[in-house]
């Protein structure tokens, strides 16, 4: 019986990766011929107290009829022989094991790693490194370098967030972050070379600075620097980041920064750049009045760019549906997604954003999809579009003298034009002053979508795209 | 339609239509490279498949018979794994034996499509799963030792804490 043992093992060592299925048979039957030795030496009397391991016998036809009465249990097999790969997940073959995986995010991944040394060893494949997705929730520190670590030139996306400086001290937050700091630093040009699509939200410890290292990446498309909450005096670095660097760059999401519109001035010298998403900072302190009336507001916002939108009405709707946040969106628009509230009172649109407080994050999750309006306006005819219900106020909002300032933070609109001017004046009249007279460098939308999700009740977050 | 006879492991002989077969590269390639006449009554052996999952495979050709080649493996395709249709899904409600068995068999024959389809099914079953699920579902043995098993614990909990 050894020898036979013996012989099924000396086959199973064979590299034949093609043969898993006759192996994991021959590994079955030495396991279970194996076992019934064992046990009919021992004589053990509780050979019979776990008929559980049927599962992994199904297949083995012949096998399981022979050995149908000697089921063992599986702590007994496991323990007995080291080379049971009987149970078939863990006995795949490395490639087809990569073709599931390949399926699992980041975050299922290190999951997996706990699970058994096999996977623990063969979770390193490099291909499996290549888009690291940790955005899920923050990280705690400590473990930031060691997953970074493992990214390599191949990697193309990495998306980080936190950790949080709640989570620790200030002091020991400082240190420890320090390595990563560095890493970041420190070459990320000439190791991250592929790297298109870089996320690193929701933390305190990166500074302005470190915009001018990411500006390097010769291949960044997608940046997202979203609650970063030390991005205070960044016109400097921002301004030569923007001007040498950055030139790839499409999307950039500063939602939750302390950005202002100088600040965001520094991206007008970004070329390539087509959409940037831009909201009021959470701030859970804050409790004053706005609170209750911004809690679901966030305003989106399509600007039209260096590039004339093309795109017709249904793709603009469709466009709009889609969540802001959703990575890698590819239109050829330039958007800002900016908050807004009705109580607009101070002067600047930016000192607003610090006094709103958007801390239902969670309640735009859960609306985000939830379409109760659709307006269409088109700005040159006055001719509107509610579906499904009348939403007035949203003309009272592009009255407002602040709207315009809104929709084009950059500066680009030309004119100081009121909100009358583009609508014609109280007694209806149209005006049609843009944009098809003054015609100001193609920075002024045609037509306005507003699409608000939730009830006209609450209306406060409506979206602009533009036809 | 010209056939093609397919012996299994257990020798059992299907008998195929070629234009079936062929969603298999495998078997493509080799009645390419050997250029098989269609009159010739040659049997294909396939010593790595049982008579129970080559019928499996079998009919999964035969229903997908008519799709379009999927496109080439592009590397910025979003991994989705929800994209099952409810004929494959329906399919594939078997054992996991079988379904492992549909997946080497998939991988030996070389049909990216049921490759990518059982994969995808072994990977919803991995989603959402702690590790400890993870070993229950699939009959995985912990061999971590205790030490190990602290360590990696320690290193990777804040991944468990969903």
């Amino acid at each position: 019986m050894d020898n036979l043992v013996l012989n099924h093992k000396a086959q199973t060592d064979e590299d034949c990766r093609a043969d898993d299925t006759n192996k994991r048979k021959r590994r079955n039957s030495s396991n279970h011929s194996d076992e019934f030795t064992k046990k009919r030496t021992i004589q053990s009397s509780d050979i019979c107290e776990d008929n559980e391991n049927a599962t992994f016998t199904t297949n083995a036809t012949e096998d399981v009829i022979e050995n149908k009465d000697q089921p063992a249990t599986l702590e007994n097999k496991r323990t007995d022989d080291e080379l049971n790969y009987s149970f078939f997940l863990e006995g795949l073959c490395d490639e087809v094991m990569y073709e599931i995986f390949k399926y699992l995010d980041t975050w299922f991944l290190m999951s997996l790693m706990n699970v058994c040394k096999r996977f623990q060893k063969f979770i390193l494949d490099k291909r499996l490194w290549e888009n690291i997705d940790l955005s899920q929730q923050p990280l705690p520190l400590g473990i930031l370098e060691d997953k970074l670590e493992r990214s390599h030139d191949k990697t193309k996306c990495i998306k980080l967030r936190g950790p949080s400086p709640c989570q620790h001290i200030e002091e020991k937050y400082n240190i420890l972050i320090k390595p990563f700091k560095i890493l970041l630093l420190l070459g990320i040009d000439t190791i991250l070379v592929n790297l298109e699509e870089l996320a690193i939200e929701f933390n305190a410890w990166f500074d302005p600075y470190y915009v001018m290292a990411l500006s390097k990446l010769p291949l960044l498309r997608y940046l997202s620097l979203r609650g970063c909450w030390q991005m205070q005096e960044f016109i400097p670095y921002g301004s030569i980041a923007a001007r040498h660097g950055f030139k790839q760059l499409e999307i950039l999401d500063l939602r939750d920064t302390p950005l202002n519109d100088s600040d965001l001035q520094c991206f007008n010298a970004v070329e390539t750049l087509k959409e940037i998403y831009l909201q009021c900072p959470t701030d859970g302190s804050k409790n004053d009045g706005l609170n209750k009336t911004s809690n679901y507001d966030q305003n989106r916002m399509n600007l039209s760019d260096k590039k004339i939108p093309t795109t017709s009405n249904e793709q603009g709707q469709h466009r709009d549906h889609s969540p802001p946040s959703s990575s890698g969106p590819s239109t050829s628009k330039s958007s800002v997604e900016m908050k807004n509230s009705k109580k607009i009172t101070g002067a600047s649109f930016c000192n607003l954003w610090l006094k709103m407080n958007s801390r239902l994050r969670r309640h735009r999750h859960r609306h985000r999809r939830v379409l109760h309006h659709l307006s269409f306006i088109k700005l040159s005819s006055r001719w509107h579009l509610h579906l499904p219900g009348q939403l007035p106020v949203i003309e009272q909002m592009m009255r407002h003298n602040l709207f315009w300032d809104i929709v084009n933070p950059l500066g680009r609109v030309v004119g100081s034009g009121g909100p009358d001017r583009l609508f014609g004046d109280e007694n209806g009249a149209d005006h049609h002053i843009l944009p098809s007279r003054q015609q100001p460098r193609g920075t002024i939308p045609t037509a306005v979508f507003v699409v608000s999700v939730v009830p006209a009740s609450q209306f406060n977050k409506v979206s602009f795209g533009y036809v | 339609m010209p056939n093609i006879k397919l012996q299994s492991s257990d020798s059992e002989i299907f008998d195929v239509d070629v234009e079936i077969a062929k969603c298999s590269v495998t078997i493509k390639t080799m009645l390419e490279d050997l250029g098989m006449d269609e009159d010739e009554e040659e049997v294909v052996p396939l010593p790595n498949v049982n008579s129970a999952i080559l019928k499996k495979v079998i009919q999964w050709a035969t229903y997908h018979k008519d799709d379009p080649p999927l496109p080439e493996d592009d590397e910025n395709k979003e991994k989705r794994t929800d994209d099952i249709s409810s004929w494959d899904a329906d399919f594939l409600k078997v054992d996991q034996g079988t379904l492992f068995e549909l997946i080497l068999a998939a991988n030996y024959l070389d049909i990216k499509g049921l490759l990518d389809v059982t994969c995808k099914t072994v990977a919803n079953m991995i989603k959402g799963k702690s590790p400890e699920e993870i070993r229950k579902t699939f009959n995985i043995k912990n061999d971590f030792t205790a030490a190990e098993e602290e360590q990696v614990r320690k290193e990777n909990e804040w991944c468990e804490e969903k």
